[in-house]
């Protein structure tokens, strides 16, 4: 096994950790506010969504990153849209963008590069690829994300709880349901190279799943989804590094364990649950 | 004595359409601070509809909604209004909240809404509504733990918080035994007698006729608008419910909470 203390030799893996740490801080963020509003799939379906456009980037050979994130915006207020209109079921919408968005992306791949191993990375993440330019968006979005979350927590909290009840608090539902969701799909953008298309939604919903099992309020399995977050990726990664295996795939795996071992101890040691 | 002068709530000619389908026709009334209403009517009488457009959730098709004096469109102070849901936590026991977190968020309209803006004062308030509503020993529980009595103690604690002027309770009393029923409408009565104006809307015209001021009664149209003791007449609750129904009348002693 590679020693651990290799891991920073190389500056590509000095990205790769970084990008890491910043989805892990905020993915389960977006995640906790997607679960609690049964809406754990709209990860899923933006990823997808945002394959189509990688597609559509290397077909107009624009930066992948602006072609992932513009369609993912497109789709995310597109699917806002038709919730708010209430004529499609809200799973629904998930489903016919989630399957309507994969399908264009495949012919659009297969018409132009071909269905190469280009493909993979985004599909299954490739934190070997990650770079400065990466790091530094992600890190931007973090910040942007801590501070509208931080800024706007109690009206989150409140949309989460009951939309109705959040209006008539005085909460513009519009404008915080819009802000969220471009968010979601600004992350599910920018960890499309990280974790990829297949996992995002794991890293997004996995974590705040294992700090609801602990059963405790919200501002507390908001924080114990971060740190189940951090702990997947960061094992994670040195796993994949040091058994030389998916990178993406090996943080869902331990995010999937942490959950099971979560749900195990709550089901039956429940006094340590609280 | 409730006073008409600057009524709180202000309706004129209001009608509603779902599709073709006319569900309130031409409602109007005033509703003067102080004052404990009950609003009933059948299934399909349009009583959440009216609900829903006295509280902005809902435009209606014609007619204006007057709140505390402004025009529902251009009111932002609704922090005067506490509102206490029929369904809220009734599909989810397993959101992650406690009960402090629930009552806090009803500081939103007074306070905003960003982490920092909720320091001690705060919780000294979020503890002044808890006792209010006795329910102070719960604090730390999360909601998914609680009774049904209990969890719709937190909604009235949470709608409580910002010391509204106006209380509105949608079916508050669905899914509560008889024994926390009883206690609940003293607890409302305690309430409205310190001061606090009521709407409560509710299928349970015996309740109603026995704890309310006023009844506003509903069947697409204003049927009546007056004392409860309208809700006894033959020919009211013929046009409310279309067929012979009898309103029992039972004094209840109220617990003291």
């Amino acid at each position: 096994m590679t020693s651990i203390t290799q891991l920073f030799q190389f500056d590509f893996l000095i990205n790769a950790f970084q990008a890491g740490v910043l989805l892990a801080l905020i993915a389960p963020i977006i995640g906790m506010f997607l679960v609690v509003r049964r809406y754990s799939l709209l990860a899923d379906a933006l990823a997808h969504v945002s394959l189509l456009g990688v597609a559509l980037a290397l077909l107009f050979q624009i930066p992948v990153f602006i072609g992932a994130l513009c369609a993912s915006i497109l789709a995310a207020l597109g699917m806002e849209r038709l919730r708010i209109e209430g004529r499609v079921l809200g799973e629904s919408i998930i489903a016919l963008f989630l399957s309507s968005s994969l399908a264009l992306s495949v012919v659009i791949l297969s018409a132009t590069t071909g269905l190469n191993a280009n493909l993979l990375s985004y599909l299954f993440g490739s934190l070997t690829t990650v770079s400065t330019g990466d790091v530094t968006i992600l890190a931007v979005l973090a910040a942007v994300i801590v501070a509208f979350f931080g800024f706007f927590y109690r009206q989150l909290f409140l949309f989460a709880l009951d939309e109705d009840l959040a209006r008539v608090s005085g909460v513009r539902v519009r404008m915080v349901s819009n802000g969220f969701i471009i968010l979601a799909a600004a992350t599910v953008a920018a960890a499309l190279q990280i974790v990829g298309t297949l996992l995002i939604g794991a890293l997004m919903v996995v974590p705040v799943l294992t700090a609801m099992q602990w059963q405790r309020g919200f501002r507390m399995t908001l924080f114990l989804s971060v740190i189940f977050s951090l702990l997947s990726v960061l094992t994670g990664f040195v796993l994949a590094y040091a058994l030389d295996l998916a990178s993406g795939g090996m943080i869902v795996i331990v995010a999937v364990a942490l959950f099971v071992c979560a749900y195990i101890a709550n089901r039956f040691f429940p006094k340590l649950a609280g | 004595m409730p006073s008409l002068e600057h009524p709180i709530i202000e309706t004129e000619h209001i009608s509603f359409f779902y599709g073709k389908e006319e569900v309130l026709h031409d409602i109007s009334f005033a509703i003067p601070r102080g004052d404990y209403i009950g609003l009933v009517g059948s299934n399909g009488s349009g009583k959440t509809t009216l609900l829903r457009i006295l509280l902005g959730l809902t435009k209606p098709a014609t007619g204006s909604v007057q709140l505390f004096g402004t025009p529902i469109g251009n009111f932002r102070q609704w922090q005067k209004i506490g509102y206490v849901p029929q369904n809220v936590f009734r599909g989810d026991m397993n959101f992650p909240a406690t009960v402090q977190e629930v009552v806090e968020s009803g500081h939103l309209g007074a306070r905003g809404g960003s982490l920092c803006q909720f320091g001690k004062g705060v919780c000294a308030e979020v503890r002044r509504a808890l006792e209010r509503a006795d329910i102070a020993h719960l604090i730390g529980k999360r909601i998914g733990e609680l009774s049904g009595g209990e969890r719709q103690r937190v909604f009235i604690a949470r709608a409580l918080v910002s010391e509204p002027e106006l209380l509105i309770l949608d079916e508050p009393t669905t899914g509560i035994d008889a024994a926390t029923e009883e206690k609940f409408y003293a607890f409302l009565g305690e309430l409205n007698r310190a001061g606090l104006t009521i709407i409560l809307v509710s299928h349970d015209l015996e309740a109603i006729t026995r704890e309310v001021k006023t009844v506003l009664c509903l069947n697409r149209r204003l049927v009546c608008y007056g004392k409860p003791e309208s809700l006894r007449s033959a020919e009211v609750l013929h046009q409310m419910y279309g067929t012979e129904k009898q309103v029992l009348h039972h004094e209840h002693p109220h617990s003291n909470l």
